[in-house]
């Protein structure tokens, strides 16, 4: 399912001959067409098309946020795993503190301030989507630190950053990339719900949470079904393939978590 | 006990004063101020008089003094008034509260209790069909976009079916009556519900199955004691705590709202006015909504942890 999703979104030019800013008066809303799949909007734009352009900018959003906060989160949780002590109830009361607000919230209150754009969400979810990551990290690096191979890189001499890059981070990969893919489908629902609010990806460029802003007035959503549905299952598949795949890899990685 | 609790006050003022710091700095940040904002667009005044009224709001002052100022303000209550409107802003909030109450509140605990019930059924018949029916289920609802499952229900109970209002609390001109509020309350809370449901439904049953496993269950059930009875008084008792979390976390939300859906159904809590303060760059509202949610969420996590060792004998703070 995600690999459709994914290739509609890398093949979008391929696949529609239409411009997803092509702005098109005398075909406004337009229902379902063989000229246009899923007719067009109260612009007269192809809905197929800034649908499959939509999927773009949200996948990417959501990677980019996810990239960002993997970083983070990876580095403050090794960091404070591997350290422990006073290191580790600073990085973690922040962590906790981070983590107790409502996130919306806070991703609001930031882009509100820094200005709405896609690169701001970006930035946004990115930057405080870490914590879960980080705590992560470190309750696996508190197990490996005391695992014999480690304490037998130790004898060897091995300094902090081996340990930690050689030694012990390799081993946490499978955890890691199961929550970074719990992350991703939570950051694409995030910018989804930003961009719905207008606070996200700015119109005239399309994503999925800001097509079904668009649609928000009661004709629309009476009459012209096709503006809104399409976008807000497209949100809803790719969500929920993205979290069965992070099911699926967390029942082949960690056998040790009985569901 | 009351010198834990006592203690944990202490330490989470600095955190709410961290807090408050970080959402001076940045709101201080934004671009225009006070003046400017009372400034009407039909009577431009000539810039010697914006610089004397700013000296009189204090404006020129360091931020540093200004941000000392505010919070001598906030702490006897005052919060201020909106860059907007004029009006005091904790009559403000004040006036959204109730419904944003009503809303959160019905919906928190119908989501509790259902979850809660649902997690239980299919911990104790795991594997079971309904198990797995309900297992995609929470899946698909925790899948699925807030906004864009309010418009589905929009759709189908409001403008097809014409059972139920679009929006609002109720019916605008209309003599209030509970009747009209409830049926203006079934939609927002319907959504609410679907998609917190699944959340505590997950928890409940993982917490669950984690106890069954433990070895005092096996005992309770070796000394020949009613399914039933182990059920409810070992099984049930232990994998309530960690649930107890998973509410603490969400209850400051009863303050915050549910920003989305009230935005959908346009129902006029403390999330409409946000995001309203939010496009129309009221920065005052901005800071005291965020600001109150700091310290709720301070204190529902000290409540969470006194509740904790309340039900739990085996946490002891010293």
């Amino acid at each position: 399912m995600i690999i459709v999703l994914l290739f509609l979104a890398v093949f979008a030019p391929l696949l529609s001959s239409h411009d997803p800013y092509q702005v098109n008066l005398e075909i406004r809303n337009q229902p379902p067409s063989a000229a246009n799949w899923l007719g067009t909007d109260g612009n007269g734009r192809d809905v197929w098309t800034r649908m499959i352009y939509g999927g773009r900018v949200s996948l990417s959003v959501g990677i980019v946020a996810v990239s960002i906060s993997t970083v983070i989160g990876v580095l403050i949780g090794s960091v404070a795993g591997f350290f422990g002590g006073l290191v580790d109830m600073v990085l973690m009361r922040m962590t906790d503190i981070v983590m107790s607000f409502p996130m919306l919230i806070v991703v609001i209150s930031f882009v509100a301030i820094t200005g709405p754009s896609i690169y701001n969400s970006m930035i946004a979810i990115g930057i405080l989507g870490w914590p879960t990551m980080a705590r992560l990290v470190r309750s696996q690096f508190l197990y490996l630190r005391q695992v014999e191979f480690v304490t037998a890189a130790v004898a060897l001499g091995a300094r902090p950053p081996r340990l930690i890059f050689r030694h012990i981070l390799p081993n946490t990969v499978g955890s890691i990339v199961v929550a970074v893919t719990f992350a991703v489908s939570d950051a694409i629902l995030l910018e989804a719900a930003l961009s719905f609010l207008g606070l996200g990806v700015q119109v005239p460029m399309p994503s999925w949470g800001n097509m079904l802003r668009d649609a928000q007035t009661l004709s629309i959503l009476e009459n012209r079904p096709w503006m809104w549905i399409p976008p807000g299952l497209a949100i809803m598949l790719a969500v929920l393939s993205i979290n069965f795949i992070g099911d699926g890899l967390r029942d082949a990685l960690d056998p040790r978590i009985v569901l | 006990m009351s010198k834990y609790v006592l203690r944990r006050l202490l330490i989470n003022i600095p955190v709410l004063l961290g807090v408050t710091l970080v959402i001076f700095a940045l709101a201080s940040a934004m671009p225009g101020d006070a003046v400017v904002a009372m400034i009407s667009d039909e009577s431009p005044l000539a810039e010697d008089l914006i610089a004397i009224r700013r000296g009189q709001l204090g404006l020129d002052d360091p931020v540093p003094v200004q941000y000392v100022r505010w919070i001598i303000n906030v702490l006897r209550g005052n919060l201020g008034y909106s860059y907007v409107s004029g009006t005091p802003i904790s009559a403000m909030i004040l006036d959204r509260v109730p419904a944003t109450v009503q809303l959160m509140g019905t919906s928190l605990v119908i989501a509790v209790i259902l979850g809660c019930m649902l997690g239980i059924v299919i911990a104790v018949r795991r594997a079971s069909w309904l198990d797995y029916m309900l297992t995609v289920m929470s899946f698909v609802g925790l899948s699925v976009p807030v906004f864009f499952l309010g418009m589905v229900l929009v759709y189908v109970f409001s403008l097809r079916l014409g059972w139920l209002p679009t929006s609002g609390r109720v019916t605008a001109g209309e003599q209030y009556s509970f009747v009209d509020n409830l049926r203006h309350l079934i939609l927002p809370a319907t959504c609410l519900v679907l998609v917190r449901t699944p959340l505590f439904m997950r928890h409940m049953r993982a917490s669950m199955l984690e106890v069954i496993n433990n070895d005092y269950t096996r005992t309770a059930r070796g000394k020949g004691l009613r399914e039933r009875t182990v059920l409810v008084r070992h099984v049930l008792r232990n994998a309530l705590i960690p649930v107890i979390t998973v509410v603490g976390v969400t209850l400051p939300a009863l303050f915050s709202g549910a920003i989305i859906v009230e935005t959908v159904f346009q129902w006029p809590g403390i999330g409409l006015l946000y995001i309203n303060a939010i496009t129309q760059r009221d920065i005052p509202v901005l800071m005291s909504i965020t600001t109150i949610t700091a310290v709720l969420v301070v204190f529902s996590n000290l409540l969470t942890d006194i509740v904790y060792s309340v039900v739990d004998p085996r946490i002891r703070y010293s």
